[in-house]
């Protein structure tokens, strides 16, 4: 039964992972494009996009949570990583834990009152200045991002509890 | 109170491991939801405010072209360049080491790709020319603190967007600090050298330096395209990075040849993974410096420095001495989005300008990449030359006390970083 749960959660993670580095890897083309475009255009043909800004803004906010949910999952994310370099490894374990359930309980109250914050704007209709694109859907990046950190959270915590993984959520840097 | 219950949680936080946007964001919640009546989902709409600005757009498209043209083939070509130039100097190649960091630092906003860039070639040439092992690690993590002030600086973008002040101007105080802080490294390379006795190598001759020169000039194009654009008024910084994008991709796919197009698909996703790791810092950053402000607790901290308003020199001191204290713990943006939203309105309500106190807190902030507990430049070093911590620490020691110095004139004669932007955006400064 675990393995069965094991293998499917392995896959969908590799599924998962592809989609969130693919949108991260063309977001970041289409955004130094449209910018590019937008420069030749004034220049060449006096005409340039007016929602070229825009659209980059939030294409990048979405770049940045769910970016952040992969960084999660490398164990990439800035952190003080004193405390775990100089107690035992059975320590690291135990002080892991405890750091991952701590992120967990915020990432899950992020989650919560972002959403609350986006199905608010969407109820007022808000729209962008120049797009007059619905504005909910840029702010739907932040709890689309903070759920996908609280998966990929749990991911290392289920590590820690069955593995024994260390590391909180922060590499052992350089070890 | 507030105030300590503020630095209670933050220290506790970071004490434990906590990733820094986790801890900044989650002490806002956690004392907003026990000191305020403020509905919390308040604060997600504060933590998008801080992501949506336009000139703060600029990082992850400079990191773009910087990864571009580092993995492209232009790093190796810069060292060349810059060897035939000043090699046979005595210390040449440590020179080597300082104006390879500094010309790197005009493509990238960023130290530690400079470290990695550039130590990978320079630190094992270092040590093959007869220097010590603890001279090469301190010139290559140090002389990169120098990319991080020299434009564009990604410091400085974040410092624009805070205080609100021009970043054309900001990127021109970068240039005098910037030579300056290349002069005193190459004074101590130098010094160093020739005390230790290190053999000098040949000249260059005519030829070699002809085609080094034809080699990296494509390189050089770059920082030409970023600073004369902004400058001739022709982009904005943004724009100005996204353009060098372009630029960097045909120079590596198409001149160079040294990166292919899944080459360069990996590089679009590591750069957009760097941009993500650091701007959500700049999200909960501002969340966070909305809490001290809302809090009272961003008043409580400037009070002392409230009765320093008459003597500029000393508030001057002070703030240098706190941002070099909160630099030793928390990184570059975080530092700048904490600390310039509390101390800017004393600093220019006693004269100091917005545009110098900008150049001060980058160096400061910059300076924190290296200084012990927390430097992430230190870490950086110590993966790339493989070397433990503590050594790297020991090795960067005359270095940072060089950087004080510079710190100080920078501080103390505001000509040497003003006078460049004062020609070029008169008014402004």
């Amino acid at each position: 039964m675990l393995r069965v749960l094991a293998r499917w959660g392995g896959r969908l993670d590799a599924a998962l992972s592809f989609v969130e580095v693919a949108f991260v890897g063309a977001a970041m083309a289409f955004c130094s494009l449209l910018l590019f475009a937008n420069v030749a255009l004034r220049y060449i043909f006096l005409a340039p996009i007016s929602w070229a800004e825009e659209i980059t803004i939030y294409t990048i906010v979405w770049v940045v949570f769910i970016g952040a949910s992969v960084i999660v999952r490398m164990r990439g994310h800035l952190a003080i990583d004193l405390l775990p370099r100089a107690i035992p490894r059975q320590s690291q374990v135990v002080l892991s834990g405890a750091v991952l359930v701590l992120c967990l309980l915020f990432f899950a109250t992020f989650t919560y009152f972002s959403s609350v914050h986006t199905l608010r704007v969407f109820d007022t209709g808000q729209v962008t200045p120049n797009l007059q694109a619905p504005m909910w859907l840029a702010y739907l990046a932040m709890p689309c991002g903070t759920a996908l950190m609280f998966l990929r959270t749990s991911q290392l915590l289920w590590r820690t509890i069955i593995d024994g993984a260390a590391g909180g959520m922060a590499k052992p840097a350089y070890e | 109170m507030t105030a300590l219950l503020v630095f209670g949680i933050l220290f506790l936080g970071l004490g434990l491991s906590i990733p820094i946007f986790v801890v900044l964001a989650g002490t806002s919640f956690l004392v907003f939801a026990l000191t305020s009546t403020i509905p919390l989902s308040i604060l997600s709409q504060r933590a998008f405010a801080g992501l949506d600005s336009f000139p703060l757009l600029a990082i992850p498209f400079f990191f773009l072209a910087a990864t571009i043209m580092g993995r492209g083939g232009l790093s190796r070509r810069l060292v060349d360049f810059v060897q035939t130039l000043v090699g046979h100097l005595p210390g040449g190649l440590g020179i080597t080491v300082v104006v390879t960091c500094m010309i790197f630092g005009s493509i990238t906003g960023s130290s530690a790709s400079t470290i990695v860039a550039v130590g990978a070639i320079l630190y094992p040439a270092l040590i093959a020319a007869g220097y010590s092992d603890r001279f090469a690690i301190g010139a290559v993590t140090c002389s990169a603190l120098i990319g991080m002030i020299i434009p564009p600086s990604n410091a400085m973008i974040v410092y624009g967007a805070v205080a609100n002040v021009s970043i054309g101007a900001l990127f021109m105080t970068g240039i005098g600090a910037g030579l300056l802080f290349t002069v005193a490294y190459s004074a101590y390379c130098v010094a160093w050298a020739v005390g230790n006795g290190v053999p000098r190598t040949p000249r260059a001759t005519l030829r070699e330096i002809i085609a080094a020169v034809k080699d990296v000039i494509w390189g050089l194009g770059l920082p030409a395209i970023i600073l004369g654009g902004i400058y001739g008024g022709v982009f904005t910084a943004t724009e100005a990075a996204a353009v060098s994008v372009v630029y960097a991709a045909f120079v590596c796919l198409c001149v160079y040849r040294e990166l292919s197009l899944p080459g360069l698909w990996s590089v679009l996703v590591e750069a957009g993974l760097n941009s993500a790791r650091i701007l959500i810092l700049v999200a909960s950053a501002s969340l966070f410096s909305w809490l001290m402000t809302v809090s009272g607790v961003a008043a409580d901290v400037a009070a002392p420095m409230q009765t320093m308003q008459g003597a500029p020199h000393y508030l001057l001191a002070f703030v240098n001495g706190l941002a070099l204290f909160t630099g030793m713990f928390i990184d570059v943006f975080s530092n700048i989005l904490i600390l310039v939203p509390i101390i800017i309105g004393t600093m220019t309500a006693a004269g100091v300008s917005p545009t110098h106190l900008g150049i001060i807190m980058t160096v400061n902030v910059d300076m924190g990449n290296v200084t012990p507990p927390f430097g992430l430049n230190l870490f950086v070093a110590s993966g790339t030359f493989d070397k433990p911590y503590l050594t790297v620490v020991r090795a960067v020691v005359p270095w940072l006390a060089i950087a004080l110095v510079c710190l100080a004139v920078i501080t103390y004669v505001p000509d040497i970083t003003l006078w460049l932007p004062r020609q070029l955006f008169p008014g402004l400064v």
